[in-house]
């Protein structure tokens, strides 16, 4: 079936356009059916074979728009109206079938149990290959080439399922590199994992970077961790390139445009020490106690021995690798999972057999994804949906009118709350709780993939939320975040509560133990 | 006959003590909500000869099985054919307490059956009669004849088709589907389907625990209440399963699914001299059975 021929093509392509543009995108504009703004707008840029480019913007900033334009999954009427040209490999694309692409051009996405097909990693790596009729062979050499480059040899026989999410999104990296395209494409390839899996996957992509050829695209948010990386910045603004150049001065650029610190956040943050400072001198009894909470789901140990106090407004973040058991925490915090031994006290309250349903009224909980929690027609019907539940007295509708206008939702009142951007959505999620106001806020993950906007905000409702004597504990894999904002770090690892303190003394203490990515001065160290 | 039904009621018996006995036996990690009325099919991995037969050859034995059940009429047949089930659960080494229990719902159905057969037909030989003061109860030989036949033929169909789903991994079906010529985009359907059901389960315990978060309950049946809890749980559930659809479209366009009308093989089953005589010996023994009652 062609299968050589294709193969030395790829590897001629390669080679013929090493210091040739390989992508090629002259004036793209592209406008979404039903927006009246343009996604695009004049887009011209080339990009050299072998070239790592990071390109980054705030959410809604075309990125990932320009992203599928170029893995040739947007086209010219079929989600939108498109202009210009995009030429790969000297091949206008804008009019090829996405299969004749693949090969050329491979994307790897954000979410990374969305992107595997099959059972186990060696099918899953197989994949492409297979598809492209190559021999059985010659299948079995980019297996083990494409699992080598990205470290997962030794996974190669597991089921996908018992995977960790960094190792599934490396999986999808494997079985991208096994079409052998000229460019890969990231899309926020770190944003659901935590410190450990994106290290790994950052890793990977150095090794890719060094031994091969691949042209190499990433989007993102957060772009410190690609610096010492990347040959290229993009920024974009509302749908426009506004910097294209070397990293150095791109980087300085992004501060300035994206990564400013809100002055509002500076001083709520400056309050909320005020007031806890205060708070701690008073010497005030403690808010929520955990007392040698052991918590066991399906007969297996997730969490055991857990024990720590929390005062009144502390802002306490939880951290340690996924699977170590911050959901579960929480969930048995409300009552969701049941505790084996030990007792949990509220506000002086022991909650042990208390059900879920009275919990609720002082423990507020929220989890990553939005489109799970949102059950509404409506954005003011969302809003009120947990209070109309929880609260007896009626609704305040001058507190749901202000909350939503700071939450800047005011003009979505009445629009369902699925039409709204996944930032909005977050937002919109916090606006519920902060409605009925619990005594109590566990947010399980709130600022994954979000931009610097967005948790400058959240920032500022939780400090607003602890200044009123309450507590908020965040589940969070972001240590930049954590170090500057957070009152207090609970570290969790293989089912123990490790390290409880002061970020700062956490950090120390994960770094010299060994824990990668824990680094409190992580960003500023890479280049 | 009567020995028939003796052997059912045995079962359903025997059903219900192992249920008590696990129920007591609270170490053991086999618990009484584990095994609901409804069956749940379940692929139960093992290394058994049965497990090892080609994905292709079970199924070619579950057809033939099947058209055994359809074409023999007595049902003294109807009796071999389930010793000869049996003998398969044993082979795969789930024994008859594993029939009796994950088979519950369809037993207590066939007896059912016979019920019906013994009160609406009146046909035959009068076999027993056992007078009650308003209502005498009347058993006629034709009544537990049918009785028999068709709880027997409903057992075997459901005993069967349950055998094979226990004992065939579906991806390994699948696969197997696809090389004797079912067009792979329609096997990687089934594929995709079994490989989103652990991803689907998952997101509907996030939905429940976020309901649970919010201090949504309901209580009390009513369209209202339905009509909302359709709305709270399967809208999110249909909103996230099309984001998770549009990302695996991309992965999968994107390493060239659908390119060519044929693709290669890496799962390949190999299809053995015992998957031969297998096969050749159940269409023999079935026409054997078919021939001699």
């Amino acid at each position: 079936m062609g299968n050589n021929t294709y193969m030395s093509n790829s590897q001629a392509n390669i080679n013929a356009n090493m210091h040739n543009e390989c992508i090629e995108i002259a004036n793209l504009n592209f406008t979404y059916y039903g927006s009246e703004t343009p996604a695009l707008k004049n887009i011209n840029i080339d990009i050299k074979q072998g070239e790592f480019v990071v390109i980054t913007g705030m959410s809604g900033c075309g990125k990932s728009t320009l992203a599928m334009a170029i893995a040739g999954y947007i086209k010219d009427g079929t989600q939108g109206e498109l202009q210009g040209r995009i030429d790969i490999n000297e091949k206008n694309v804008s009019h090829c079938h996405i299969e004749q692409l693949a090969g050329q051009v491979g994307i790897v996405l954000q979410d990374p149990e969305a992107q595997l097909c099959t059972f186990s990693v060696r099918e899953e790596i197989a994949f492409g290959p297979e598809n492209l009729c190559l021999s059985e062979k010659d299948i079995i050499s980019r297996i083990d080439v494409a699992s080598k480059r990205v470290g997962i040899e030794r996974l190669l026989d597991n089921d996908i399922n018992q995977l960790s999410g960094g190792e599934k999104q490396r999986v999808a990296i494997a079985a991208m590199l096994a079409m052998e395209p000229t460019i890969l494409i990231l899309d926020e390839p770190t944003a659901n994992l935590d410190p450990n899996g994106a290290r790994d996957v950052l890793l990977t992509l150095q090794k890719i970077k060094q031994t091969t050829k691949h042209t190499i695209i990433v989007i993102e948010h957060r772009i410190e961790q690609f610096l010492s990386l990347a040959d290229r910045i993009v920024l974009m603004e509302k749908g426009q390139i506004v910097y294209d150049g070397l990293p150095t001065a791109g980087y300085a650029y992004y501060q300035h445009l994206f990564n400013k610190t809100d002055k509002k956040v500076k001083e709520s943050l400056y309050a909320h020490k005020k007031y806890l400072k205060q708070k701690l001198e008073e010497n005030t009894a403690d808010m929520l106690q955990v007392m040698n909470v052991n918590i066991d789901i399906d007969q297996k140990r997730i969490l055991s021995d857990i024990s720590f106090n929390i005062k009144a407004g502390e802002l306490v973040a939880v951290m340690g690798r996924n699977g170590c058991g911050k959901t579960s925490l929480f969930l048995s915090l409300l009552g969701i999972y049941q505790t084996r031994t030990g007792n949990i006290v509220l506000d002086g309250k022991d909650l042990n057999g208390i059900v879920t349903e009275q919990r609720a009224k002082d423990i507020g909980l929220t989890f990553q994804n939005p489109n799970h929690q949102i059950f509404e027609k409506s954005v003011y019907q969302e809003m009120i949906l947990p209070y109309s539940f929880l609260r007896d007295n009626p609704v305040d509708d001058e507190l749901i009118s202000q909350l939503l206008k700071e939450l800047s939702l005011d003009g979505y009142k009445d629009i369902p709350p699925y039409n709204l951007s996944l930032g909005e959505k977050k937002r919109l999620i916090l606006g519920e709780v902060m409605a009925y106001n619990p005594k109590l806020l566990l947010l399980d993950e709130p600022m994954a993939g979000q931009d610097k906007q967005h948790v400058d905000f959240l920032m500022q409702m939780l400090f607003k939320h602890c200044n009123q004597g309450k507590v908020c504990m965040v589940a969070c894999h972001q240590p930049q975040v954590v170090f500057e904002y957070f009152d207090r770090v609970l570290f969790f690892d293989d089912g123990k509560l490790l390290y409880d303190g002061k970020p700062l003394l956490v950090f120390e203490l994960l770094t010299e133990n060994g824990y990668s990515g824990y680094d409190s001065r992580c960003g500023h160290n890479e280049w | 006959m009567i020995v028939g039904v003796d052997i059912m009621n045995g079962k359903i018996n025997s059903s219900i003590n192992s249920d008590i006995s696990s129920k007591i036996n609270k170490n053991s990690r086999i618990s009484f909500s584990k095994y609901p009325i409804l069956p749940d099919l379940k692929y139960v991995a093992g290394s058994t000869f049965m497990h090892h037969l080609h994905p292709l050859t079970k199924l070619v034995l579950l057809i033939v099985f099947s058209v055994s059940v359809f074409t023999i009429e007595h049902w003294a047949g109807g009796i071999l054919l389930l010793l000869i089930l049996l003998c398969g659960y044993k082979a795969a080494q789930l024994g008859l307490s594993y029939f009796v229990r994950k088979l519950r719902f369809i037993l207590i159905f066939s007896a059912l059956i016979i019920v019906v057969q013994v009160i609406f037909v009146k046909e035959g030989v009068l076999f027993l009669e056992i007078p009650l003061p308003f209502l005498s109860i009347t058993v006629w030989s034709v009544a537990i004849e049918n009785g028999i036949r068709l709880g027997l033929r409903f057992i075997n169909i459901m005993g069967a088709s349950f055998l094979f789903v226990t004992i065939t991994q579906p991806q390994s079906l699948a696969y197997s589907l696809m090389q004797i010529g079912i067009p792979y985009r329609y096997g990687f359907m089934l594929i995709t389907a079994l490989r989103f059901i652990p991803v689907f389960r998952q997101e509907f315990n996030q939905i429940k625990n976020a309901h649970l978060a919010k201090g949504i309950s309901f209580t009390g049946i009513s369209i209202k209440t339905v009509t909302r809890m359709v709305q709270y749980v399967f809208i999110p559930m249909i909103v996230s399963a099309l984001s998770k659809i549009a990302s695996l479209a991309v992965s999968m366009e994107g390493r060239a699914f659908g390119k060519y009308k044929s693709r290669t093989f890496m799962q390949r089953q190999v299809f053995t001299i015992t998957d031969i005589l297998v096969i050749a010996t159940s269409i023999l023994a079935s026409i054997c059975i078919w021939i001699m009652i």
